[in-house]
């Protein structure tokens, strides 16, 4: 028998009260003189010896209570083992961890685990996410306790390998074991490798099932203005049934309400329509348990009209963003023979289109140009790069020689994943484009078009590309292509959506260069780690941080893994015998109380 | 004129202090409420003289003396009597109990009473007292001065011991060896069986018992309401009680207790009365008067 409080045993001494109680009432109590007790006794030796056998068990039930409430109170734990060993306790405390009860329970059973061990058993006690490496040092079963009470449920996910790894163990003094308290998520035992010859145990919380929102995105944003756009909300339903719910949205005195209908085991993807003015706000999934993921919080940062330069002479680039004038395009486009002569920090995008060369002038306003946030160049290679054009384009790619192939060029792989081809993606429109002109590129970052003479057509940096040749008729035939149009407005896009459109998740360090104030006004500087999900906002911008989507799916490894990284797990009842007996005690306490009414009505 | 019979009370006879003084009220308050007497002894053995008083009959004038003296005088005579009367009087710890009026102190007025009844009617008289042992006895003697010792006893004794009536009881039956009238005092708190057997052995011996069992009346009705701490007055004893929950059984173990020795008794033959400290002494007195006739 253990006891988790031992301070509280000394309250056992307080048993004595009802017997003092008793015995100063006896004292008290008034004294009658009586001419024979023996013939009360003979004559009512039954009754009396009930009345006297009542009292004494009144008395009994009363010392009892005490001693039971006390008894209680010092959390007794029944049976154990006492091994001495060196113990590594990892608390899961990432964010699935909130699902009902579940880390109050893996704190409980933590602190349980504790006293299950030997006295002069040591521990190291880590929580599983967002733990940064320190020293590593062994504590003895009072301060683990602490230390286990003092680790907090976090939005964060976590690797237990990185956590080993982060922590490693130095000089058990005790055969060595691993207790993992937690949901014990496949996700969580990634890339873990079997920890033998040391044992390795799990305390199993039962693990929820739930359903939240994966990702809230508009659906499509290279469309017309209009009042209105699609947003795509991706749920994501663990439970293994059909699950009926809504999706609520909300941004300041905007609401929506969607029914909709999650599939088991699979993603739905719902469409909302928000109005154009709403740009940020809150998604909700009603009705899970798992708070975290049923809101996710979106910003959409992204221009909803791109300001394009283009800087060359003016051709069917031109009339690709703004094909007439009765169809809006997301494009403002202004044209101009040189960059000197434009104010170019006032645009999105420039397009050098057939520039032959760049001056020393036109190479720095390009570099100050593309040093500020959400800012893309995209060069068109024509007859002639000169050298400063060649050397600016370094970054990206090598530019060798023009090529003029013998008939023409068709396109060898594209990258359909890229958000430019996605429409395209099962579909051979553009296998039948013909390139006449090109020149010889070689990526230094990413090709994501080919032509089947080897040669990369188009180069994308992180807000530069650079495309071997020009959308011009003498150059490629799909200036003629319906793909022409959707092609050069997503090429543009994506250059970039991948800055403004960037998803944060609890984990993330901040990449703003200002500082950002958070929920609860907590301020996040750069490189500071997101510790929780909502807005963060700066002067000009506010970013939405969610949490991981992964940590939603609550499926617990499998027995396979389990095997596989000799994993036992461990039921604390089981192996210690009847467990915590404070509620037992409490139960037998108010027992007492009972069975005391009892008598006294007798 | 005041009533003599209003000393047969007890509770007015305990405003005074001479036991003597309270004998003679308690006899002369009953004698003087019976008719035609026929207790009137006469003997022919000489004890005195005294002076003649008005009243006195003319017959026993002594005519010889006031032939020689001119004066009147009555000439008095031992009553003739093979009664002996033993009065046994129980004084154990028991006997102690009582609110205004121990069991004790009815049973001192009530032997002193007795004892007072018969020396009047000029018969022998002695007292037991005793506990657990005989702790004094006085044979029986017909003189004042034996009267006088008689009540200096009774005055004297104290409520002390344990009960151990039959044993007593055996003892004094060895004592005595001529019949006579044992006249027992006591509240019987003892075992029956072996009480009856010792009483029945006096009346094997040719004795006429009388035998008063003296209560409080609440032993008899357990009136207590609070629970209380009883004690034993015999042997200190205590014990919490909660009255309520025992009173009606009590009032019937109490009742068959006592419906047992009369029962009992009564086949013996042997007069047996019930006295509640708060009795008035002439049903005791009746009895004794009744015993006494059977003997002469």
């Amino acid at each position: 028998m253990k006891f988790l409080l031992p301070g509280y045993l000394f309250g056992l001494a307080l048993t004595a009260v009802p017997v003092i109680i008793h015995l100063w009432y006896r004292r008290r109590m008034k004294k009658v003189p009586f001419s024979s007790l023996e013939f009360l006794k003979k004559t009512e030796a039954r009754k009396l010896g009930w009345l006297r056998l009542r009292e004494i068990l009144i008395l009994a039930c009363r010392c009892l209570f005490v001693g039971l409430l006390f008894f209680s109170l010092s959390r007794p734990q029944a049976g154990g083992d006492n091994r001495r060993a060196s113990v590594y306790v990892i608390i899961d405390n990432t964010y699935s961890m909130g699902y009902a009860d579940n880390f109050a329970q893996a704190r409980k059973a933590a602190i349980r685990l504790t006293v299950a061990y030997a006295p002069n058993a040591e521990f190291y006690v880590t929580g599983l996410a967002a733990e940064d490496s320190g020293d590593f040092y062994w504590l003895n079963r009072a301060e683990a306790q602490e230390k286990i009470k003092n680790i907090a449920l976090t939005y964060h996910t976590g690797l237990l390998k990185k956590v080993l790894e982060q922590h490693p163990v130095q000089d058990p003094a005790y055969p060595l074991e691993y207790v993992y308290v937690g949901d014990g998520q496949e996700l969580n035992f990634r890339e873990l490798q079997p920890l033998t010859p040391a044992k390795f145990f799990w305390i199993r919380i039962r693990t929820g099932q739930n359903a939240g929102i994966v990702q809230v995105s508009p659906r499509d944003l290279v469309r017309p203005a209009a009042e209105s756009y699609p947003v795509a909300v991706r749920l994501q339903n663990y439970f293994s049934k059909l699950l009926p719910g809504r999706i609520e949205a909300v941004a300041g005195s905007f609401y929506l309400q969607q029914d909709c209908r999650l599939q088991v085991g699979q993603e739905t993807e719902e469409t909302i329509i928000l109005p154009s003015n709403v740009r940020r706000g809150e998604a909700v999934w009603q009705g899970d348990s798992l708070e975290a993921d049923n809101h996710y919080y979106f910003a959409f940062n992204q221009p909803t009209i791109l300001r394009v330069l283009i800087v060359g002479p003016r051709g069917f680039l031109e009339r690709a963003l703004n094909p007439s004038r009765e169809l809006k395009t997301p494009f403002s486009v202004r044209t101009a023979e040189k960059i000197e002569v434009s104010d170019i920090r006032s645009y999105d995008v420039i397009l050098l289109d057939g520039v032959p060369d760049l001056t020393e002038a036109e190479t720095r306003r390009l570099d100050n140009f593309l040093t500020q946030k959400n800012r893309a160049v995209l060069f068109f290679l024509g007859d002639r790069v000169g050298g400063n054009l060649r050397k600016f384009l370094t970054r990206i790619a090598t530019v060798g020689e023009p090529v003029l192939p013998r008939g023409y060029a068709t396109l060898e792989e594209v990258d359909y994943d890229h958000y430019a081809f996605l429409p395209f993606k099962g579909t051979a429109v553009l296998k039948e484009i013909k390139f006449y002109k090109f020149w010889n590129l070689e990526h230094r970052d990413r090709a994501i078009a080919t032509l089947n003479a080897g040669f990369d057509l188009l180069v994308v940096g992180d807000n530069m590309a650079v495309v071997g040749t020009r959308f011009e008729p003498s150059y490629t035939d799909l200036v003629y292509k319906a793909a022409f149009v959707p092609l050069v407005h997503r090429l543009i896009w994506s250059l970039v959506l991948p800055q403004s459109g960037r998803e944060y998740l609890v984990g993330d360090r901040s990449d703003q260069l200002q500082t950002l104030t958070g929920p609860r006004g907590r301020r996040i500087g750069l490189n500071e780690v997101f510790e929780e999900p909502g807005f963060y906002t700066e002067e000009s911008e506010t970013i939405a941080v969610n949490v991981a989507a992964q940590e939603g799916n609550l499926k617990p490894i499998g027995e396979n893994i389990r095997k596989i990284m000799g994993i036992r797990e461990l039921d604390l009842d089981r192996k210690q015998g009847l467990g915590d007996l404070s509620w037992l005690a409490l139960i037998m306490a108010s027992g007492m109380i009972l069975v005391e009414q009892v008598l006294l009505l007798v | 004129m005041p009533d003599p019979k209003k000393y047969l009370d007890p509770r007015v006879l305990a405003r005074l202090s001479h036991l003597d003084l309270k004998a003679r009220l308690v006899v002369e308050g009953f004698l003087s409420g019976l008719h035609q007497s026929p207790y009137k002894g006469f003997s022919q053995e000489f004890a005195d003289y005294r002076p003649y008083m008005p009243g006195d009959e003319i017959r026993r004038v002594d005519w010889k003396v006031y032939g020689r003296t001119d004066r009147f005088y009555i000439k008095e005579y031992l009553e003739e009597t093979n009664l002996r009367g033993y009065i046994l009087l129980d004084k154990s710890g028991s006997m102690g109990y009582g609110e205004k009026m121990t069991k004790l102190e009815y049973a001192k007025y009530l032997a002193a009473s007795l004892a007072y009844l018969l020396y009047r009617q000029k018969d022998g008289v002695g007292i037991a007292t005793f506990d657990t042992r005989i702790r004094d006895f006085i044979p029986p003697s017909a003189k004042k001065l034996g009267f006088m010792r008689i009540l200096e006893t009774v005055d004297k004794a104290q409520p002390s011991g344990e009960t151990s009536l039959a044993d007593v009881l055996s003892d004094i039956a060895q004592k005595i060896k001529r019949r006579g009238l044992v006249i027992l005092i006591s509240d019987l708190f003892d075992d029956p069986d072996r009480v009856l057997k010792a009483i029945r052995s006096f009346k094997y011996r040719k004795h006429e018992i009388l035998v008063y069992q003296v209560l409080d009346v609440r032993e008899r009705q357990f009136p207590f309401t609070e629970t209380a701490l009883f004690y034993d007055l015999e042997t200190r004893e205590e014990m919490a009680v909660q009255p309520d929950f025992i009173r009606s059984s009590f009032q019937k173990n109490m009742a068959e207790f006592l419906d047992n020795y009369r029962r009992r008794l009564q086949e013996a033959r042997i007069t047996y009365e019930t006295l509640y400290t708060d009795t008035p002494y002439d049903k005791a007195l009746f009895a004794c008067l009744q015993k006494r006739s059977r003997l002469l």
